[in-house]
């Protein structure tokens, strides 16, 4: 039995709590719904009914969670200002700087939007769960960003995703939702698995979950030796992309795309492609850099090539894979679908670009700046999908023919996401593009010359993209309206385009503005923070003292150097 | 302690579990089967994890029940996900008649 | 007004029009169309200021290059205590901008942190470009009178691609112009999409499709020239050049001056820039795109497209592709002038081939535009011995290349217009079924002849210049390539002159009972033909202030050390001068003020 050093943990401070209060909250609103939902409303109202108020319920709530969540930014609010802090939270679980309380408001603006076009129109008789659900992958997500810990991380992806499998299923006498949702959650679990695996390895190799005590060690090669030799180090790097690029829905872990995208209801669709794709590229940036940063290039540990290698081949393959398979789909979300793996391509370029470049802050605000401006052109995408199923039943892109005569206001703010996504300048999705793109070639030293083909690659794909969303742009503005088309817009729809369309437009004309929060959001998101400074025994390396070092005759002991500070990174 | 079982016995078990597993996941085509051998893979991971922790060098100043807190989160992971595996199958059990996921095939492309 | 005003104008009336266009209530939609020619009418008059601001006084612009004036206007740091004018192009540090009034230069931080400026400027070069696109904007505008579909969004989309094609004519950082380069192609899509001829979605697609090309790759080559590090050793006014730069000016200095881009990265670049100009251009295998955009868009668009945007591609290549990379152009100056001369007698003879007439005016484009090609790459800089020659010679060829952009710009415009006012009458385009027109029309047919024998290159009409100089200077370069293109007047003469017969002249009574011209219609063709006659007869009205910006061009191109490093490699001279290897140093990274 190792030794059993002091018990460190401490009960969180009341600015802790604070800290946290949008996740609690919005924990809290989940089961207020549910509990609205079964013990009031439920066989006492019509379905429509209690849709709406569960629904305004909800928005209620979620606005609630974004107003603390902006509030907790306004200097004052906190004993510590959270823009300019550096620390971990809850004995090292939750990171409290810039990065988590800057975007896990953009995670809550989402949800709302999300929340929004939800009340569009009845597709489950679930209501209550729906809303809850919606809220607790919320939670999961949040703090999916915020954990400085495997454990955290790995429990916080879990919640998400396993809300967003029912989710998907939830929409009531539809096939293809069940099937979507089985789909998503036999290739999710599978690729959980796979993660976890991995992250038991690195656990193993390393002796702790905390990112980045594990960055440490890996720096100073304290890796446990006599366990396999040095493949056991590549093997887990694979694992740990593998689950990492499911999230993403990058090739080769894209199969569940097209289906879940296609099959679950609109809204859901929408809270996947922007939320869980926004929280799973940030925890992959920080898992990568914060934890795996020395497997970025093979240094003698790793039985296979880096990390930076192996993200650019699927990048490239993801990209081409994702626009040439958009070309041939007649289905608007599924095209959206695969669009959006080839996004995971662009961004995967971006965190290569992380991994490379010379100016890493700037490099991941770019793609923090992608992550914000494509989740919001995807949520507009979306609702128009929503506004589809709702008012034409279907989701064809023949079926928005002639949007662009009826529905002038609308249709505009689609075109303008859908040039976006194309990348055309001066819109947001091509200043992302741009600054990924750019940050990639600006790696010092030869890794310029290695990943100027990816760019390459990746401006040729831009072309690729413009056939299949100009496909779109011709249904809106080329094509005679069908009868059906235009009857009513709902109002969630009409907000989260204009909010989507003018986003874009605003952020592409002043990029800096979203950019110089992002960039600083960066910069914590790659420091690993210091523990809370609130009197605790801690050491220099900003650990909490263990009374005696643990010792196992088993093992050999490794010298324990004095750890390189965290603001050396 | 020097009686214990080597940690490169746990960790060759746990990595024929996984792949038995992993095996099970890419062969299988009854649904229950797959999320069989889906608790497979994560109870491999389990082992793992129990494994570094009891026999593995921790690293300095960490918590000292990081490995049981980590097995026993995963184990309600992995029940959470059993029950809402189970849940989803019945769904689509109900509307295919069957339990064969190469039937479930209402999206193609 | 100032100058920041005025050319911030030139572009921002057209866009603010087509906003105003858009938000105009359903009710005032008649007055659209007034609206929109208010607004050209506006932009021509702000141009004119411009010219003459540029020309006019002791002071005026014309007498000083655009990079000096350029250097006049720069963006200083504060926080540094460098005097020296360069030091503020050279850094992203919080700045200030020193504007120097008047000199028709605009330069303001845009987004600092990768360097990028809202960089605008006048030279001889573009100021005659600018001035043709409001001037056929104006008439294009003029010839949409009779456009009755979705007037609003017409007359919005013809404004924003106005402005964008201002702006990409107006813009002197290479980011910004790609902006509005890429702007400029969804007004253009949709204006073939929506109101043009039965094959309309294929052409516009095509039409943007190889734009986009095109275009992904001018950015590469803009990326390379960002974080090409190259020889470290290179200093401009004593400042250490480290690129992360997209001003285009300084850029052509540094290439000028010094050889931090080596020739074999130059020639990386220009192939790109060569290819994704020639797209626009088009010029002979990248110009499959033009019949059909032509043949499907209405009349006025086909009109600016003629006129205007295919000058982008020319406009780009004098601009960026020469200048940016001088040696790139030395070394592949046989290809580029081949693809010139290929696509002027390709060009011709496949518009001898056409019975369609707009098929025939597309393609007599394509030849045209081969002479813009060839002038520039007549890069006749050093005899056969290895001895400088005169730059003069090579002059002549840039000159000739912007004077057929001109020239081509007006009487291609006037072409397509009367293609389409007789289309409009006739319900043709065939030239096997027209004919005798000129007994029926006679005011039309007088003012298309002498358009069309602008457009053949006859002497004493503006079409003839341009190509002369070219060929003159051609023969400097490469005697053949020059018989070739100069052969190529024998083919021009035969398809303008035939398709003169089998339109106007002989008898037909079908067309009898067509009403001539209309005075709009006289009031949109009779500038066109004079210009046409004006500019044939007297060169010199552009030429006075074109030719010094032209010659100091030439000059920089000329001198630059790494074309000649180029033509002692090609001929196996002993260098002469020693130019530092290309090699990327890896002392240096990232874009963060280098002067420190």
């Amino acid at each position: 039995m190792p030794t059993v050093p002091v018990i460190p943990s401490v009960w969180p401070s009341s600015s802790e709590w604070f800290f946290l209060s949008p996740v609690l909250l919005m924990a809290f609103w989940g089961v207020l719904v549910l509990m609205l939902d079964v013990l009031v409303l439920r066989n006492r109202t019509l379905l429509s009914t209690r849709a709406k108020w569960l629904g305004l319920t909800s928005l209620v709530g979620a606005l609630a969670a974004l107003g603390l969540a902006v509030g907790l930014l306004w200097p004052g609010v906190l004993a510590t200002d959270v823009l300019s802090a550096n620390e971990e939270f809850f004995n090292g679980t939750i990171a409290f700087d810039a990065a988590s309380a800057l975007l896990q408001v953009v995670g809550i603006g989402f949800l709302v939007l999300v929340i929004g076009l939800s009340m569009t129109w009845v597709f489950t008789n679930e209501q209550g769960e729906y809303y809850a659900l919606l809220f607790w992958s919320a939670v999961g997500m949040i703090l999916m960003i915020e954990a400085e810990e495997f454990m955290t991380l790995f429990v916080a992806l879990e919640t998400m995703t396993i809300s967003i499998y029912i989710l998907t299923g939830l929409e009531t006498g539809s096939k293809r939702s069940s099937e979507a949702a089985l789909k998503y959650l036999i290739y999710g679990s599978a690729a959980s698995a796979l993660f976890l695996f991995g992250l038991s390895w690195v656990y193993g190799l390393t002796g702790t979950t905390r990112l980045a005590a594990v960055g440490r060690a890996l720096v100073e090669s304290r890796t446990v030796e006599g366990i396999g030799g040095q493949w056991t180090s590549g093997l887990a790097l694979l694992l740990v992309l593998a689950g990492f690029g499911f999230k993403v829905a990058s090739v080769p872990f894209h199969q569940w795309t097209p289906d879940v995208y296609e099959g679950a209801p609109a809204p859901v669709t929408a809270w996947i492609a922007s939320g869980s794709k926004f929280a799973s590229f940030i925890a992959m940036i920080k898992v990568l850099m914060l934890a795996l940063g020395t497997w970025s290039v093979d240094t003698g540990h790793l039985q296979s090539p880096g990390w930076v290698v192996i993200l650019s081949i699927l990048a490239a393959v993801s990209m081409t894979y994702g626009n040439l398979a958009a070309l041939g789909q007649q289905n608007f979300k599924r095209m959206l679908a695969y669009s959006s793996i080839a996004h995971s391509g662009y961004l995967l370029v971006g965190v290569v670009a992380i991994g490379v470049s010379s100016q890493r802050t700037e490099a991941t605000g770019a793609v923090l700046y992608y992550l914000c401006t494509y989740g919001l052109a995807t949520l507009g995408t979306f609702a128009v999908a929503a506004w589809l199923a709702h008012d034409v039943g279907s989701d064809q892109i023949d079926d928005l023919n002639g949007l662009g005569f009826r529905r002038p206001v609308p249709a505009f703010c689609l075109a303008i996401l859908l040039l976006s996504l194309i990348g055309v300048p001066p819109l947001a999705g091509f200043f992302g593009k741009m600054l990924m793109f750019m940050e990639a070639l600006n790696a010092g030293g030869n890794g310029g010359i290695a990943l100027t083909w990816l760019v390459v690659v990746a401006l040729l794909n831009s072309v690729v993209s413009a056939f299949y969303y100009v496909r779109v742009l011709k249904a809106l503005y080329l094509r005679q309206p069908g009868p059906a088309i235009g009857k009513s817009f709902p109002s969630g729809v009409i907000w989260t385009l204009v909010i989507a369309a003018v986003a874009t437009v605003g952020f592409g004309l002043n990029p800096t503005a979203l950019l110089d929060p992002l960039g600083g959001a960066g910069i914590s998101l790659l420091t690993s923070p210091e523990p809370a400074s609130s009197g605790r025994p801690v050491d220099s390396n900003g650990i909490t003292q263990s009374a005696t070092v643990p010792e196992n005759p088993a093992q050999t002991q490794v010298p324990v150097a004095p750890a390189p500070s965290a603001s050396a990174r | 302690m020097s009686q214990d079982v080597p940690l490169n016995w746990y960790l060759i078990v746990a990595a024929c579990v996984f792949v038995i597993g992993l095996f099970g996941v890419m062969t299988r085509r009854n649904p229950i089967a797959v999320l069989m051998s889906i608790e497979l893979m994560l109870n491999a991971s389990n082992l793992n994890i129990l494994a570094f922790w009891r026999l593995g060098t921790p690293n300095p100043g960490e918590a000292p029940l990081t490995g049981v807190v980590f097995t026993a989160l995963v184990i309600a992971v992995a029940a959470a996900e059993v029950a809402v595996g189970i849940a989803l199958i019945l769904v689509c059990y109900r509307v295919w008649k069957s339990a064969d996921v190469d039937r479930y095939d209402s999206m193609l492309g | 007004m100032s100058d920041d005003l005025l050319l911030s104008l030139l572009w921002m009336v057209p866009l603010g029009g087509a906003v105003l266009l858009l938000l105009l209530p359903r009710a005032f939609v008649g007055a659209a169309r007034m609206a929109a020619l208010g607004v050209t009418l506006c932009v021509l008059c702000l141009t004119l200021i411009v010219f003459v601001r540029y020309v006019s006084g002791d002071q005026a612009p014309i007498h000083r290059s655009l990079a000096d004036r350029a250097a006049d206007n720069f963006l200083n740091s504060t926080n540094l205590d460098q005097t020296d004018a360069f030091a503020g192009f050279l850094t992203t540090d919080a700045v200030q901008v020193i504007d120097a009034p008047g000199d028709l230069v605009v330069r303001r931080p845009w987004i600092p942190y990768f360097n990028i400026q809202y960089y605008l400027g006048v030279d001889g070069i573009n100021l005659g470009l600018l001035t043709l696109t409001a001037l056929i904007s104006v008439l294009a505008c003029l010839a949409s009178w009779n456009m009755d579909q979705h007037q609003r969004g017409y007359y919005a989309l013809f404004l924003l691609l106005q402005a964008s094609v201002m702006g990409v004519f107006l813009a002197l950082d290479l980011f910004l112009f790609f902006v509005f380069f890429e702007v400029m192609l969804f007004p253009m899509y949709f204006l073939i999409a929506l109101w043009g001829g039965p094959r309309r979605e294929y052409a516009a697609i095509k039409f943007l499709l190889f734009t986009l090309f095109g275009s992904a790759l001018i950015l590469i080559a803009f990326l390379i020239l960002y974080f090409w590090s190259g020889d470290a050793s290179a200093t401009l006014a004593k400042v250490p050049f480290r690129a992360h730069s997209f001003d285009a000016p300084l850029i052509a200095k540094v290439t000028a001056t010094t050889s931090y881009y080596g020739p074999s990265v130059q020639g990386a670049v220009f192939l790109l820039l060569l290819i994704g100009f020639l797209v626009k251009l088009p010029a002979f295998p990248f110009h499959t795109w033009l019949p059909d955009a032509h043949v499907e868009a209405p009349t006025p668009i086909s009109m600016m497209l003629a006129a205007v945007l295919l000058k982008i591609g020319g406009y780009g290549l004098v601009r960026m592709a020469w200048p940016l990379a001088p040696a790139g152009a030395y070394s592949w100056s046989m290809l580029a002038a081949a693809l010139g001369a290929i696509s002027i007698v390709y060009g011709a003879f496949a518009a001898l081939a056409q019975t369609d007439l707009k098929k025939l005016v597309a393609y007599s484009s394509v030849s045209h535009m081969g002479f813009i090609t060839l002038g520039l790459s007549a890069m006749g800089l050093f005899s056969s011995t290895g001895d400088a020659l005169d730059p003069r010679y090579y002059a002549y060829g840039v000159v000739g290349a912007n004077y057929v952009m001109l020239a081509h710009g007006i009487t291609s415009a006037g072409l397509f217009f009367l293609v389409g006012v007789i289309y409009e009458r006739t319900h043709t385009r065939d030239l096997n079924a027209l004919g005798g027109l000129m007994g029926v029309m006679p005011v039309c047919g007088v003012l298309g002849v002498v358009i069309f024998f602008g457009s053949m290159g006859l002497p004493g009409l503006c079409g003839f210049i341009g190509e002369a100089f070219v060929i003159l200077s051609e023969f400097n370069h490469s005697p053949w390539i020059a018989a070739v293109a100069a052969f190529s007047v024998v083919l021009t003469s035969g398809y303008i002159l035939w398709a003169i017969q089998r339109i106007w002249l002989g008898r037909n009574s079908t067309w009898d009972g067509l009403h001539d011209l209309t005075p709009r219609e006289i009031l949109i063709v009779l500038p066109l033909a004079a210009f046409t006659v004006l500019m044939g007869v007297a060169p010199q009205v552009v030429l006075w202030w074109m030719q010094p910006s032209v010659d100091s061009l030439v000059r920089d191109l000329a001198a630059a050390p790494t074309v000649r490093a180029v033509h002692e490699t090609l001929n196996g001279l002993p260098s002469s001068q020693p130019v530092a290897a290309e090699r990327p140093h890896h002392a240096m990274r990232g874009a963060k003020a280098p002067v420190d």
